[in-house]
């Protein structure tokens, strides 16, 4: 509660400090549009020189604003591609600029920029897209530091990580374990200022019973980037280092997508490579001068093997976004609704020769509609207040996962199909049957979130405040997991019961925030102190669970010290230090909080009458029903630090951050054991000559026994710990070669581990007796790797524009990737035993125990050794070229040239074949 | 095959008559000289007490002969010949101690003629216990093709000529595979084989006595599998089953209350044990030395080694038990061609190695086993089998398993019946 109490002073402390703004102070704004096409111009450069000379970037909608001294001003807008605007600035008017494009035809960026604010981030822009010709966003991810470009993996669910390795495997190969599912799950994507909300996504198959599910299913994986399609997308920010207070429910990042909302020709876009094919189409529509109309559309239809014509996966998108000014003297507001669909169907059918008669298939699809309804009002005139933003968004999605698969019993089969505790009799499976599984999932999220901007400047002290509340509410409303129980998907080993997810509680999340942004000039060093404070709770799940009672709070902090400009000769030379820390806290998913009930079957009697067995057998089970939620689960909690160098020599730019992040409560799924008692009927006791039914269980001795079993709940038990330093250099483009040089890096260190003592079995039988029912060790010892590496892109850019002309060259170097495993020495701290069901200390004596001896797990040294992977280079190739007005051609061979030489590993010699992977485009402006 | 003549006997056609003493009459009965020519596998380094047995088909009176030394005189009437002797043999790289066995059939001893023959002769085992006669452990097919399990077995067998006891002969499969080495630390291959299934046939040592010429069925689970599988067969009569209790849905066995268990001494896996599908394991049979408690704590087995594969380098730990070659009755080394690193039994239990199927994951081998080849059949109607230490030479591959032929059940996936009885995958039984 005194939380809470802090977090309302915090705020009222920000309110009062605003009333406290300067009055005088006038507003200077306005859009920028191109003057032919009439399409906004974002990035123009805009010098406001008055009384005070300010220095601003116009937004992706064109516009600027900014609060300044009273007086008369001159603006003088610049960008390259277009002549150069000078005009008298008119106060607390809206000025509408029209640029003229220059003969010239402009230079683009076609890599990612790192950000010169304070945040340290990545930016893509459409120009960079289209060079690099994507067919989802996950090769956007190319253009950050410490990636290198991949193939597309269309049979997999793409999920993000940011500023780590991955889970690596000995042989350096990616993993994608569930126990670190917090890498993706903690990186939020917005879609023009809206969530994508995955934490009702319940898509799965249990038991590991679908390899082809185990691969695409994103439960607590978060987003999926194969559905984002990037051709509505104008800009990217990927935010690595500590986000603002305003972004949450997120521990490693933020990507922040802003899609294109501007007036233009239809564009048409055609790409085809090995993998895929690719349409998409767009067109802005100017329907008067206070509307834009935005729809596109596209459709992707990928293989997973060029020669494997089983598995595929198909996209198609669609979207209509409206963008709507309006203003008078006092305000200006802009309504910017969308209506967005996305729809993806992975189909995986088993290869002819092993599909019993095409009966096995996969195919699980998903259908979104989102309405975000975004407002903003912006004050015109001096006030405190200086804008209003409201956005809200409601997705219905529509998911279905079908399996059908022709079950064949090892020998004979058990389904336990009853849904209650106790005594019952099993079914027999005698035959081979198929089995139909179905998960519908039907999740609803709404989002609301309104913000407040106050800007005052006492003491030559500028404070931008943004404070406002978040809400998220999610529920799936989906039929759940629907199948016969007497023929489930597997006929050995089914646990589970059919489940109705739209009996499963909605998942609200709420957020305060507030920032303050401060920059103070202190002769010619500009300070900036960007310090804000977020809390997340989750009101209405009940005081039961502990996360319910609690407030947490996200304190973050960014700090940044401008360095005065020195000109050297004709140089200008800048020096930025930044640094900043702060928490940041994702709260656990529906699947996370709400698990399926653990179903524990043990058989009491296995009666298989010989002669008749279909009509006399008997099978009888125990069932015990555990409700498996963690009561005690709290949110993964990440702490992030960072510091940052930026210096900029004329054009030449150079961003290097260090940065440490650790996470101990990542959420996993561990094993919790119990004894559990069951009757062991003595099945030698029944006369099989003499049944006339199955054999009455009154008449059959029976002993009482117990076993050891469990089930597995979520837990805050997995580590995640990132250290690292990412540098970007940009080079100025040599005139004479027109070539510019990006070079871009990064080294991690990640430790995967986790961070509480373990439960494991052992497999063995040893005289008769089952180890794993009667003694299970508790393993305090790290199941983690350390993995490093270490990357450098060097990208040269050579761009002809007056030839319509862009080419590059990407030489793209891992130098290495080193796996260790953690040491364990495998003995077990203590040890549950079934017959008190309490955990004993694992001692000297247990280790000559017959049984007991049993548990240890012993490793073999070198498992702990380092592998390595020493470097692999690869050559890249893009080529956009226009061909007329109307056509623009483009091209890409990733890959072309590499370098991997074979090396040796523990006297084994390994050879790196490298496939290229290559594709081309046409584009179309109508 | 060379042939290699030890000193051959002759003798000379006697007429002379020979006196039986009965009470009341005196008979001549002639005698004749025998000239026998006894062909040996070229292997055979040195014979020692060899030995020929007449047995006279119509007193069925039996005469042992010492086969070297004096001439060798019999009276008229048909005989069957049978030859044994203690040899020591070379088997691939080793030379192993063996029994030289041979036997002719319905040989006419008559007085005005020599009767003048080759023997053939074979080496085999000189343990004088079971052999392991045949091992399914392919499995059969449904009819959609979908693999079943349960069905597969072992069969073990009487090739001496006296009775024996099965009580405390274990079944041990084999942890290694026949298609990966590894260098395993400590080395103990040489004098252990090191196993993860070892099932122990009960009994107090004569509870369970097979006679010369007989089999004990060792099955999985001993029902009848049609019942779940139409392509598969009735194993409710068999010998034994093994059976591995669990009270677990995930992992239940089926206890036929007509077959009796064998007592389950270790398995890797708290799951069924089948045998390996594929063939890659290597099976034998043992007399366990000790008892069970001794046998779990005294012979346990820690080893590691490293895996390297394109993958990658995977360094392992690995437990599990082990059986000194010393218990070892009879073993057999399976593989297929095209991956076959190494044979997991050394050549003193089996200098070669057999399969049912010729690649990996063959599709035609499901329905098939692998079966020992029968020498002769003896003069009591019993088949000799062969039993060299070298299941290469002494192993029909691919037959069709003894069950299906004499239950007449499926061959394969789309139903089709067996239709002839052999008595070992090859030779057909004539009557």
């Amino acid at each position: 509660m005194s939380r809470t109490i802090t977090i309302i002073l915090f705020l009222a402390l920000c309110l009062s400090t605003a009333a406290q703004n300067n009055p005088s102070d006038v507003v200077i704004g306005g859009q920028i549009k191109d003057a032919h096409s009439g399409e906004v111009i974002p990035f123009v450069n805009i010098q406001i020189k008055g009384p005070e000379t300010y220095n601003v970037e116009s937004d992706d909608n064109g516009e600027f604003k900014i609060a300044a001294k009273p007086g008369d001003y001159k603006l003088s807008c610049s960008r390259t591609g277009y002549r150069k605007v000078v005009l008298n600035a008119s106060a607390n008017q809206w000025n509408n600029i029209k640029m003229i494009p220059d003969n010239q035809l402009a230079e683009v960026v076609v890599t990612a920029t790192q950000s010169r604010s304070i945040e340290s981030a990545s930016r893509i822009d459409r120009e960079a897209m289209s060079h690099l010709q994507p067919t989802s966003f996950t090769d956007l991810l190319e253009l950050i530091p410490g990636n290198i470009s991949q193939d597309p993996k269309m049979g997999a669910a793409n999920t993000i990580q940011l500023r780590e390795t991955g889970n690596i495997a000995a042989s350096g190969s990616k993993t994608n374990s569930p126990n670190y599912a917090i890498s993706s799950l903690g990186t939020l994507f917005l879609i023009d200022g809206a969530p994508i909300n995955t934490d009702a996504n319940l898509q799965e198959i249990p038991n590991n019973v679908s390899t082809a599910d185990d691969s695409r299913s994103t439960v607590n994986r978060g987003v999926d980037m194969r559905s984002i399609s990037t051709d509505n997308i104008e800009s990217v920010e990927i935010v690595r280092g500590i986000p603002s207070a305003e972004y949450g429910n997120l521990t490693s990042g933020l990507v922040n997508i802003k899609t294109i909302r501007k007036a233009g020709k239809i564009t048409a876009r055609f790409k085809a490579d090995g993998y895929s094919k690719l349409f998409a189409v767009g067109k802005g529509l100017k329907i008067n001068e206070n509307l834009i109309a935005n729809l596109d559309g596209g459709f992707l239809n990928a293989k997973i093997d060029p020669r494997n014509n089983y598995e595929n996966y198909k996209r198609v998108n669609a979207s209509i976004r409206l963008t709507y000014n309006k203003q008078n003297n006092n305000v200006a507001f802009k309504w910017t609704p969308n209506i967005d669909y996305t729809a993806s169907l992975d189909d995986v059918k088993d290869d002819a020769d092993l599909n019993y008669g095409g009966i096995n298939e996969y195919k699980s699809s998903y259908n979104s509609l989102k309405l975000t309804n975004n407002m903003r009002w912006t004050a015109l005139k001096t006030s405190p207040l200086k804008a209003v933003d409201i956005n809200s968004a409601i997705t219905t999605q529509f998911d279905r996962l079908e399996q059908r698969k022709l079950v064949a019993p090892t020998r004979y089969g058990l389904a336990p199909t009853t849904e209650t505790a106790g005594e019952h009799d099993a079914q027999l499976i005698f035959s081979e049957y198929i089995a139909d599984y179905l998960c519908d999932g039907k999740p609803v999220n709404a989002f609301f979130k309104i913000k407040g901007h106050l800007v005052f400047t006492p003491a030559n002290i500028k404070n931008e405040i943004k404070f406002g509340v978040e809400y998220n509410y999610t529920k799936n409303f989906g039929k759940g997991q629907v199948y016969d129980a007497s023929r489930p998907i597997t006929a050995t080993g089914w646990h589970h019961r059919p489940r109705a997810y739209k009996d499963i509680p909605a998942l609200q999340n709420l957020s305060l925030f507030a920032e303050d942004y401060i920059t103070a000039k202190i002769n010619e060093h500009k300070t900036e102190l960007q310090i804000g404070l977020r809390s997340v709770s989750l009101p209405g799940i009940g005081q039961q669970y502990v996360i319910g009672r609690e407030i947490y709070l996200d304190p973050r902090i960014n700090v940044r010290w401008n360095f005065p400009t020195i000109t050297v000769g004709k140089n200008k030379w800048k020096l930025a230090l930044s640094a900043g820390g702060g928490k940041t806290t994702r709260m656990p998913t529906i699947n996370y909080l709400y698990p399926n009930p653990a179903y524990t079957d043990i058989i009491q009697l296995g009666y298989y009458d010989t002669k008749n067995p279909t009509q006399h057998s008997r099978f009888n089970i125990k069932t015990y029903i555990h409700d498996p939620t963690n009561y005690q689960l709290q949110p993964a909690r990440n702490t992030k630090q960072e510091i940052r160098i930026e210096a900029d020599c004329g054009e030449n730019r150079l961003s290097v951050a260090c940065f440490t992040e650790d996470m101990t409560s990542g959420f996993r799924f561990a094993n919790s054991y119990q004894a559990y008692t069951y009757k062991d009927y003595d099945e030698s006791a029944v006369d099989g000559s003499s049944l006339q039914a199955p054999p009455n269980l009154e008449t059959i001795p029976y002993v009482q026994k117990k076993k050891l079993s469990g089930y597995s709940s979520a837990e805050n038990g997995s580590r995640l710990k990132k250290e690292g330093v990412e540098f970007q250099f940009n080079l100025q483009r040599i005139k004479p070669l027109r070539t510019a040089i990006t070079i871009n890096g990064a080294y991690f260190r990640s430790t995967y581990t986790n961070s509480r003592p373990m439960f494991e079995t052992v497999s063995m039988v040893v005289g008769d007796k089952i180890i794993a029912d009667n003694y299970i060790g508790l393993y305090d010892q790290d199941d983690g790797r350390v993995n490093r590496q270490f990357n450098t892109n060097f990208m040269f850019d050579t761009q002809v524009p007056e030839m319509g002309l862009i080419f590059s060259a990407a030489l793209q170097c891992m130098w290495y990737i080193r796996t260790q495993s953690i040491y364990k020495n495998g003995i077990p701290i203590a040890y549950l035993d079934v017959e008190d069901g309490q955990l004993h200390p694992y001692t000297e004596d247990s280790k000559k125990d017959q049984y007991l001896q049993h548990l240890i797990k012993n490793y073999n040294d070198d498992v702990f050794l380092l592998n390595e992977i020493p470097v692999a280079c690869y050559v890249n190739l893009k080529v956009t070229k226009k061909i007329d007005r109307f056509l623009e051609l483009a091209l890409f061979v990733n890959r072309l040239f590499d370098y991997t030489p074979d090396y040796t590993t523990n006297g084994f010699t390994r050879r790196r074949n490298v496939d290229c992977y290559f594709g081309m485009e046409l584009n179309f402006k109508l | 095959m060379k042939n290699f003549q030890l000193p051959i006997l002759y003798a000379s056609l006697s007429l002379l008559a020979f006196a039986a003493c009965k009470d009341e009459e005196t008979t001549f009965v002639p005698h004749s000289t025998l000239s026998i020519t006894v062909d040996k596998p070229e292997t055979v380094l040195s014979v020692e007490a060899d030995t020929f047995t007449f047995k006279n088909l119509s007193s069925l009176v039996e005469s042992k002969v010492p086969a070297q030394g004096k001439e060798i005189r019999l009276p008229v009437g048909f005989y069957n010949c049978s030859y044994k002797a203690k040899i020591h043999y070379q088997n691939g790289e080793v030379i192993s101690e063996g029994i030289l066995q041979g036997l002719k059939e319905s040989i006419q001893v008559t007085n005005n003629a020599t009767p003048n023959f080759t023997l053939n002769t074979y080496i085999f085992d000189n343990k004088e216990d079971f052999i392991i006669e045949e091992i399914f452990f392919t499995g059969t097919l449904r009819s959609t093709g979908t693999q079943y399990y349960g069905d597969g077995y072992v069969k073990i067998y009487n090739n001496t000529d006296k009775v024996l006891y099965a009580d405390g002969i274990a079944l041990l499969e084999s942890k290694f595979l026949s298609v990966q080495k590894y260098d395993y630390e400590p080395d103990i291959k040489e004098d252990t084989f090191t196993v993860h299934a070892v099932y122990v046939i009960p009994g107090n040592g004569t509870d369970y006595p097979v006679p010369p010429g007989k089999s004990l069925t060792i099955c999985d689970t001993g029902i009848d599998h049609r019942n779940a599988n139409p392509n598969s067969f009735d194993l409710s009569e068999a010998s034994f089953e093994w059976y591995d209790q669990s009270n677990s849905p995930s992992n239940m066995d089926i206890d036929s209350e007509t077959v009796p268990n064998l007592d389950k001494y270790y398995c890797y896996t708290y799951s069924f044990w089948v045998l390996h599908n594929r063939g890659f394991k290597s099976y034998a049979i043992a007399r366990m030395k000790v008892d069970k408690n001794t046998y779990l704590k005294d012979y346990f087995y820690q080893y590691k080694y490293v895996i390297h594969v394109q993958g990658g380098i995977f360094p392992m730990t690995q437990e599990a038990y082990k059986i000194p070659n010393s218990w070892i009755l009879d073993g057999v080394n399976c593989s297929v061609e095209p991956e076959r690193v190494w044979n997991i039994l050394p050549p003193s239990v089996d200098a070669g190695w057999t399969h049912c199927g010729l690649m990996d994951a063959d599709k035609d081998r499901y329905f098939k086993s692998v079966r020992r080849k029968m020498l002769y059949v003896d003069d009591n109607g019993r088949r000799i089998l062969k039993d060299s230490n070298n299941s290469t030479e002494d192993f029909n591959t691919e037959t069709i398993p003894s069950i299906i032929e004499e239950q007449r059940s499926a061959i394969s996936a789309d139903g089709t019946k067996a239709t002839v009885v052999t008595y070992d995958g090859v030779q057909p039984v004539s009557n």
